[in-house]
C-alpha cells in the first residue's frame, strides 16, 4: 500500500554548546518518536551540525499535520522541500524516527553529509538524501 | 384550526403557544408547546382543559400557576391583553408569557424562553464578529477591540503596536490550485499566526488574504516587535503542505506604534498601511516599521496621481520621436513615438517617472489611445517615406479596444495605414496566445505593420514566433549593451532568422561606434539609438527632416548609379 512521503532539509537554529545542541536534538527525537508512533508515521532525521534533512512517511493527513507542526518550530529555518508525493512503500518502516548521527558518517564510503548541495538543487537531491539516510540508518543498526 | 400539528407558519419552530376558548378548552396548540412546558407531547390533547395542563407542567410551580391564572382572569375581565414573566422551575431561565385575544371567543397564550433568545442573540453577535473560515475575529471585531484599546490612556512607556499582514502570491495559489486549497491555506496561516501571539494580543482576519494583530507593548520592547515582525515573515514564508501539494507564499508586514504613529484607530491603521505598502514595494517578504518619510512619499504620490488624472484634459502630454536609421545609407526611415509629460512644476517627465502610477490608476489605456491618435495626426504632415512607430502597452492590448483605437486614429488622421507600425513587446506576445494572435491578424487586416520589441528578454522560442504575423523584430537594448559573447551570438542569429523569415530586424540602443561596427559585421541594417540620431521633440522634427533630405541627396550623389 502506498504512503505519502516528504523529504526536506532546513538550517539549524539551535544555538549553544555541543552538549546543549545534543540535548535539543534528543528532545526533538523523543517528541517526534512518540508523536509519530501515534500518527502511524515513520521516518528518519539527519543532522550534520549545520543543517537537517528529514524524511516523513505515512498517511497524507498525518504527514501534513506533522509537517505543519514542524514548520512552526523555531529551532530550524530555511526549509526547502526536496521531494513530496506518493511512495510505493515505506523506506523507514521500522522507525518512528531513525536518527543518523554525524559520528556515523565516517562508516559510509564515498558519501558525505554535505547538505549544501540539497539547498542548491532541491529538485535533484530528494532521492540522494533518502538513500543516504537509508545507508546511515542501516550502518547504525 | 382543526389539525393537531402547527402549520409551518413561522421560521421559529420552537414557538410555543396554544389557543383556548373562553371556557378554557384548548382548540389548538403548537409543536413547541410540550418541550417548552416540559410535558409529554400528547398531554395537550384537543378539547382538554387549560388549567390542569398548566398545573401539570414542571416548569410552572404553584406560585407561578396562581399568578398565571390571576393574570388570565384579569385579561378576561378587562377583555385586554396581559403578560407575565416568571422563572422556569426547571432551569431558572426567564420565561415570558403573553396573553392575547383572538376574536371574541378565544385567547392565545404564547410562551417565550428569554434565556434562549439571549443565547441566540449572543450567537448572532458572535457570528457577526467572527471570520467563519478561520474562526478568528473579523474586521469588525478587530476594529472594535483596537479602538477600545486605544481609548485607554497610554501612560509612561506603554505602547500599542498594530501589525498589518498581507499574504504575497495568495491570489496565484487560489487561481492555480483552486479555492478549497486557498481556504485551507488561510486556515493554516491563521494557525501559524496563533503560535506567535500571546493571550493578550488580538489576531484577526480582516478579509481576503489580510490579517492583523495588535499587541500591547512598551518603548523598552522595540526589539520584541522587530522579532515578531521577522518571525511572522519567516513563518509564513515556510512551505505549506496542502492535499499533498507544496504551497509557497510569503507575507509582507507593516508595523505602526501608538501613540507616536497615530493615537486613534484611523490614523494608526493608515500608518500601518503605509508601512505595509512600503514593505510590499521593497520586494515583499519583508516587514517595515512606519516612518514619517512614508507619509511624505504617499502625499507626493497622491499629488502626482491628481496631476496625472488632469494631465490629459490639460493637454500636458506631448510626443517625442526616436529616429530609426538605416545603418548603411544613414537615411531616416521611421520615427518611434515616445510619450512625454510636460509637468507644470517638475518639468519634462519620461514614462519611467509616471507609467507605473498610470497603470495603477487605470490611465494607461486612455493615455495610449490619445498618443496613437495624436501621433497619427502629426505623421500625416511628415515626408511620405517616413513611417510612424507606436508602441502599445500590455493593458492596451488586454483592453480589447486596440483594434478600434487604431482604426479610429487612422480614419481621423487620414494617415496611410501602410505608414503605421504598431509595436508590441515580446512579453505581450507570450502572454495569452490565442487572443494575441487574433488581435494581430485583425491589425494586419487594417493594413498596418506589426513589430515586436524587447526581443530577447521574454524567451520567445523561434518556432513559436512563426505562428505570429509580424513584420519586424526589434532586439532588446540589453543584447547590445552586454558585451558577452553569447549575446552577440544571439544577436547575429536573430538577424539571420529575421532575414530567413523575410522580416526586418532592428537594434535599439546603439550608443557607441563599436556597437555599430559589430552590428554591421553581423548583418544588421536598421538601428535606433543615441549614436546616429538622438530623440527629438516635435519642434525639432522639421530640422531633422531637412537634415535627412540633405543626407539622402548626398547619398544619391555618392552611391554608384545602378547599372
Amino acid at each position: 500500500m502506498g504512503v505519502y512521503q516528504i523529504v526536506y532539509c532546513s538550517k539549524n537554529r539551535i544555538a549553544g554548546s555541543p552538549e546543549e545542541v545534543d540535548a535539543a536534538i534528543n528532545s526533538i527525537l523523543s517528541t517526534a518518536r512518540s508523536k509519530n508512533k501515534q500518527a502511524d508515521i515513520s521516518g528518519a532525521l539527519l543532522f550534520n551540525g549545520v543543517a537537517f534533512a528529514q524524511v516523513l512517511e505515512g498517511p497524507l493527513d498525518a504527514v501534513e499535520n506533522i509537517f505543519e507542526h514542524i514548520q512552526c518550530d523555531t529551532r530550524h529555518s530555511d526549509v526547502v522541500v526536496l521531494r513530496n508525493g506518493e511512495s510505493p512503500f515505506r523506506v523507514f518502516s521500522d522507525w518512528s524516527m531513525a536518527y543518523a548521527d554525524p559520528a556515523a558518517v565516517g562508516n559510509i564510503p564515498n558519501s558525505k553529509i554535505d547538505l549544501d548541495e540539497a539547498f542548491e538543487n532541491p529538485a535533484t537531491s530528494g532521492s540522494r538524501i533518502v538513500s543516504l539516510l537509508e545507508q546511515l540508518v542501516a550502518a547504525a543498526a | 384550526m382543526s389539525g393537531r400539528e402547527a402549520p409551518p407558519m413561522s421560521a421559529r419552530p420552537a414557538e410555543a403557544f396554544l389557543i383556548c376558548s373562553n371556557e378554557f378548552h384548548i382548540v389548538y396548540y403548537s409543536k413547541g408547546l410540550a418541550p417548552m412546558l416540559h410535558i409529554p407531547q400528547g398531554a395537550a390533547a384537543l378539547n382538554s382543559l387549560l388549567l390542569p395542563l398548566l398545573a401539570s407542567s414542571p416548569v410552572i410551580d404553584d406560585i407561578g400557576y396562581a399568578a398565571i391564572v390571576a393574570r388570565f382572569n384579569q385579561a378576561m375581565l378587562a377583555q385586554a391583553e396581559a403578560s407575565h414573566d416568571f422563572l422556569s422551575a426547571v432551569d431558572h431561565q426567564p420565561i415570558h408569557l403573553q396573553i392575547q385575544r383572538v376574536g371574541e371567543t378565544h385567547w392565545i397564550l404564547s410562551f417565550e424562553d428569554l434565556g434562549a433568545r439571549r443565547e441566540a442573540e449572543n450567537d448572532v453577535a458572535k457570528l457577526a464578529f467572527t471570520d467563519a473560515l478561520t474562526g478568528l475575529g473579523n474586521r469588525l471585531r478587530f476594529r472594535q477591540s483596537l479602538a477600545l484599546a486605544l481609548s485607554e490612556k497610554m501612560v509612561g512607556t506603554r505602547r500599542l503596536a498594530l501589525l498589518l499582514i498581507d499574504l504575497d502570491r495568495f491570489k496565484a495559489v487560489n487561481d492555480t490550485l483552486g479555492h478549497p486549497v486557498g481556504d485551507q491555506l488561510l486556515r493554516k496561516v491563521s494557525e501559524r499566526l496563533q503560535t506567535v501571539i500571546r493571550q493578550k494580543d488580538m489576531l484577526a482576519r480582516l478579509g481576503g488574504d489580510e490579517f492583523a494583530v495588535w499587541i500591547p507593548t512598551s518603548v523598552e520592547d522595540s526589539d520584541g516587535l522587530t522579532r515578531l515582525g521577522a518571525r511572522i515573515v519567516d513563518l509564513l514564508g515556510r512551505p505549506f503542505l496542502i492535499e499533498g501539494q507544496q504551497v509557497n507564499i510569503g507575507a509582507s508586514v507593516g508595523i505602526a506604534v501608538a501613540p507616536p504613529d497615530g493615537s486613534d484607530y484611523e490614523s494608526l491603521t493608515k500608518s500601518a498601511d503605509l508601512a505595509l505598502y512600503s514593505a510590499k514595494a521593497a520586494g515583499r517578504n519583508l516587514f517595515h516599521f512606519f516612518d514619517s518619510a512614508m507619509e511624505r512619499r504617499a502625499q507626493d504620490r497622491r499629488r502626482l496621481e491628481l496631476d496625472l488624472r488632469r494631465a490629459l484634459t490639460l493637454r500636458q502630454f506631448e510626443i517625442h520621436y526616436r529616429p530609426q536609421v538605416d545603418v548603411e545609407s544613414r537615411s531616416l526611415f521611421g520615427l518611434e513615438a515616445l510619450l512625454r509629460w510636460q509637468h507644470p512644476e517638475r518639468g519634462l517627465l519620461d514614462p519611467s517617472q509616471f507609467i507605473t502610477l498610470a497603470e495603477e490608476i487605470a490611465l494607461v489605456v486612455p493615455i495610449g489611445r490619445w498618443m496613437l491618435e495624436a501621433a497619427c495626426r502629426q505623421a500625416v504632415s511628415w515626408p511620405a517615406d517616413i513611417k510612424l512607430v507606436v508602441a502599445v502597452s500590455t493593458p492596451q492590448f488586454a483592453s480589447g479596444s486596440l483594434v478600434d483605437s487604431v482604426k479610429q486614429s487612422l480614419s481621423a488622421s487620414k494617415l496611410d495605414p501602410a505608414r503605421l507600425e504598431i509595436e508590441i513587446t515580446e512579453r505581450v506576445l507570450l502572454s495569452n496566445e490565442t487572443n494575441v494572435v487574433k488581435t494581430l491578424y485583425e491589425l494586419r487586416a487594417v493594413g498596418i505593420r506589426i513589430g515586436i520589441s524587447n526581443f530577447g528578454t521574454g524567451y520567445a522560442s523561434l518556432t513559436k514566433l512563426d505562428s505570429f504575423p509580424f513584420d519586424r523584430i526589434k532586439m532588446d537594448t540589453s543584447l547590445v549593451e552586454d558585451e558577452a559573447a553569447s549575446h552577440r551570438a544571439i544577436l547575429s542569429a536573430v538577424v539571420a532568422f529575421g532575414a530567413s523569415l523575410g522580416v526586418s530586424t532592428m537594434v535599439d540602443g546603439i550608443r557607441t561606434q563599436e556597437q555599430l561596427a559589430k552590428l554591421r559585421a553581423d548583418g544588421g541594417r536598421a538601428v535606433q539609438g543615441f549614436l546616429l540620431a538622438p530623440t527629438v521633440s516635435p519642434v525639432e522634427l522639421g530640422e531633422l527632416f531637412k537634415q535627412a533630405e540633405g543626407a539622402a541627396s548626398r547619398n544619391t550623389r555618392e552611391t554608384e548609379p545602378p547599372l
